[in-house]
């Protein structure tokens, strides 16, 4: 029996490594907490200055002659 | 029997421990459903982007096949009228197949609440059901006098709407800047609480404080000439000089521009410097943001030449 709850919380131990790095795989491995916070806001705010011209792009007027001879 | 317990405790615990995912699954969906939402508008916009597209390809064609009968069509020939009827017809299409993509970007922008965009939109609307109204006007003329007089006044109708259109494809452009300067001050106040935390741990954090003071004065520039670029948008609705307003908007925005493009560089100096106390190594140069060539608030589309 002894050895069943052994081999119980064995798993558990497992399972909750598993876990650890299934939560943080998600995130740059550069720096700690706070920089990759910062790379995240460096991304969003690249991201946003770059949307800026490719929604200058998209959004320019259309240049029709509405005129006959 | 105390084994029992405590092996009935043991599988207790380990059940509970395999729900954590599936109850961390649960609460997640409600971001994905957020952002199934963002996708579905996405689309949308670029669904309308690409009929505009074609639209405007339709338009050339249709301005090339009549060019070829330009003479005739001064001398009352009827191929030409009809060539020239067409352009005309495929030149409103291509109008307001661009409203539409507007209005689809429009509705895309999160950053709009959604009366602002119900505003916009119930307006992005208005002026299709006049391009519409001129669009049936000119289907329904059989002759060179007809289509001349109905085009007299979509002509007018579209002197109106396309200043407006303008000032809202600047709106947007305008709210892409914000969220941008929003997350730069957001990023400030983290560089502040670095040199803080850095400070008391004995590092010299010179460098840092010179980098995040001139951020902060990138922010107030960017931040100042966008104000002035929507004080002067506001103005284009009401304003006899919509075009004056919309040129000067432009500028501002450009100048906005070339401000957080130094902000964006500055702020990947200072993470690469609060890398560099923190762990003692240079880290790769950041990638630059992209400078805007124009703004949709004067520029049109390229056109190639003209009847």
């Amino acid at each position: 029996m002894k050895i069943l709850i052994i081999v119980l919380l064995l798993v558990l131990f497992v399972a909750g490594c598993v876990g650890q790095m299934q939560g943080t795989s998600g995130q740059p491995s550069t720096g700690g907490a706070t920089t990759s916070g910062l790379d995240s806001d460096l991304q969003g705010i690249t991201d946003d200055i770059n949307a800026m011209s490719a929604d200058s792009s998209d959004l320019s007027a259309p240049s029709v002659d509405l005129s006959l001879p | 029997m105390e084994q029992t317990k405590l092996l009935a405790l043991t599988v207790l615990v380990v059940f509970l421990l395999s729900m954590i995912p599936a109850m961390a699954s649960v609460a997640g969906n409600a971001p994905n459903l957020t952002k199934a939402t963002i996708t579905t508008k996405l689309q949308t916009f670029t669904e309308a982007k690409a009929g505009f597209v074609q639209a405007k390809q339709d338009y050339l064609q249709a301005k090339t096949n009549f060019i070829a009968y330009r003479l005739q069509f001064v001398e009352r020939d009827r191929t030409a009228f009809l060539k020239g009827h067409d352009m005309v017809m495929k030149g409103i299409e291509q109008l307001l197949t661009y409203i539409d993509a507007l209005s689809g970007k429009v509705n895309e922008t999160q950053a709009f609440d959604a009366s602002k965009k119900t505003a916009l939109m119930d307006e992005l609307a208005g002026y299709k059901i006049t391009l519409q109204a001129d669009l049936t006007a000119i289907n329904s003329t059989s002759n060179v006098d007809d289509i001349q007089l109905a085009l007299n006044q979509t002509r007018k109708d579209w002197m109106t709407i396309q200043p407006q259109l303008k000032r809202i494809a600047g709106e947007i452009i305008i709210t892409r800047a914000d969220a941008a300067v929003a997350k730069a001050e957001a990023a400030v106040i983290k560089f502040d609480a670095k040199i803080t935390e850095l400070k008391a741990a004995g590092k010299d954090t010179a460098k840092l404080e010179k980098i995040s003071s001139q951020v902060k004065t990138k922010i107030t520039a960017a931040k100042e000439k966008l104000a002035l670029a929507k004080d002067r948008l506001a103005g284009v609705k009401s304003s006899g000089n919509a075009q004056g307003l919309l040129v000067a908007a432009d500028q501002f925005v450009k100048q906005a521009n070339r401000w957080m493009l130094e902000m964006q560089y500055l702020i990947g100096q200072a993470i690469r410097e609060v890398k560099h106390l923190e762990t003692g190594q240079e880290g790769p140069e950041p990638i630059n943001a992209t400078l805007m060539s124009s703004t949709p608030m004067t520029s049109d589309e390229p056109d190639v030449g003209g009847p």
